[in-house]
């Protein structure tokens, strides 16, 4: 299965998964390490096709608390391993250049990476907390989570600009071959994220509106 | 040039390919300016000659393996949309590397609308990325950069804020970058702003 898709290692490495599964079937490696099968399938298949969308009926067997053990996850790999590469690979990039391009590019680089820091953090302190709670059953607490939509698409636009400004307008002395991994890394690391942020309007959001409505309903 | 605009048309069956070009006649505002019942090395020299504003392809003429990627195969000769003409039943698989699709059922004012369709999207895409920016829209840039607001701009310049957005429309498309960080970044690197006019 992965095999057929690279990009599912990095999901099988945030959910805990070790390697070697010889011939476990998928769903046997799914309960042993403590993820419901639908859910992991389901994340999966968010990570395949730009044009998966849920179905409402496959949506009820979601596990919602395992959907945000996987986000945090891997907001735990964005921070500790994503931008801390891409990070070195850019000094390494900007090594030969001026003082001053180094200096704009950094501040750029430190800007976008404290936007996102921040963005998982509200995510992991307002808006998982409140998840758990709802899925607890708790309908008192009410949170508004259109921020979290605009955050996403500023993102976005911040990986762009660093694509683009890197792939255009470095000063010539830089390091071509270094440029290449740079750009690479950005270019797997912005997919990444666009399919982690699809996972939280696809599944995680709707389950969110369900868990709602249900508790509007008792 | 009679201002119409022109169609290739790429399918085995002359036919069906005569009968678009009798129905595009009738209609007025396309010309099919040619035919092609193959794809075969012959008629790569002839592609490369003719330039057509829409391109109309069968997908049964490519093999089927090349069948989904029907539309590539003109992107060294044009840039032309590129429709399925659909003669058989299709996946959608088939037509979606398609800039759209006419099938041999449509009635001929839908025939036609579909063409335009194609090549109004078609014409609003920009066609070149990049390009110099202009002297204004350097100006403009350069305030954008030193984190001025669009009122305060057109105030500064004597614009309409309007006209100040497409500007900065502009000036996004030209360099790709579209936050106000990454135009201060790109402002410094090509020595528009000095850095110390930022901090």
């Amino acid at each position: 299965m992965v095999d057929l898709n690279h990009r599912l290692l990095g999901i099988l490495a945030r959910l805990g998964f070790k390697p070697g599964f010889g011939e476990t079937t998928v769903a046997e490696s799914c309960s042993r390490y403590g993820i419901n099968l639908p859910t992991f399938l389901m994340i999966c298949n968010v990570y395949s096709s730009e044009e998966f969308i849920p179905a409402e009926e496959d949506l009820r067997e979601i596990d919602i608390m395992a959907v945000v053990r996987y986000l945090r996850a891997s907001h735990r790999y964005y921070v500790n391993k994503g931008l801390v590469c891409l990070s070195d690979q850019l000094e390494q990039v900007l090594e030969p250049c001026g003082e001053k391009p180094k200096k704009v590019i950094r501040s750029f680089f430190g800007q976008y990476k404290t936007e996102l820091e921040k963005h998982f953090e509200y995510e992991e302190r307002q808006v998982f907390p409140y998840v758990q709670a709802l899925s607890a059953g708790d309908g008192s607490v009410r949170d508004d989570l259109r921020q979290v939509e605009d955050d996403h698409g500023n993102i976005e636009e911040k990986v762009d600009d660093l694509k683009n400004i890197i792939l255009k307008y470095l000063p010539a002395e830089c390091d071509i071959v270094g440029v290449a991994d740079v750009l690479t890394f950005i270019y797997n690391l912005a997919e990444d994220l666009k399919y982690h942020t699809r996972i939280e309007d696809i599944i995680l959001a709707p389950l969110i509106t369900k868990l709602e409505e249900d508790g509007n309903d008792r | 040039m009679t201002g119409k605009k022109e169609v290739l048309i790429v399918t085995p069956s002359v036919l069906i390919a005569k009968g678009v070009e009798s129905i595009l006649n009738d209609m007025g505002e396309f010309r099919v300016s040619g035919i092609l019942t193959d794809l075969g090395r012959g008629n790569e020299l002839r592609l490369k000659n003719m330039d057509p504003d829409v391109i109309l392809l069968d997908p049964s003429v490519l093999g089927s393996d090349a069948r989904g990627t029907g539309k590539s195969y003109f992107a060294d000769f044009s840039d032309a949309p590129v429709l399925a003409l659909v003669t058989s039943v299709s996946s959608e698989e088939t037509l979606r590397p398609y800039d759209g699709s006419v099938t041999v059922f449509d009635a001929p004012n839908v025939l036609v609308k579909k063409l335009r369709s194609a090549l109004e999207t078609r014409t609003d895409s920009p066609k070149s990325e990049g390009g110099e920016l202009s002297s204004r829209e350097k100006e403009i840039l350069i305030c954008v950069a030193k984190g001025m607001l669009n009122k305060e701009i057109a105030d500064l310049y004597n614009l309409s804020v309007y006209t100040v957005i497409t500007h900065r429309k502009n000036i996004t498309r030209k360099t790709g970058i579209k936050t106000v960080a990454g135009l201060t970044v790109y402002a410094l690197l090509n020595n528009l702003i000095d850095i110390n006019s930022v901090e």
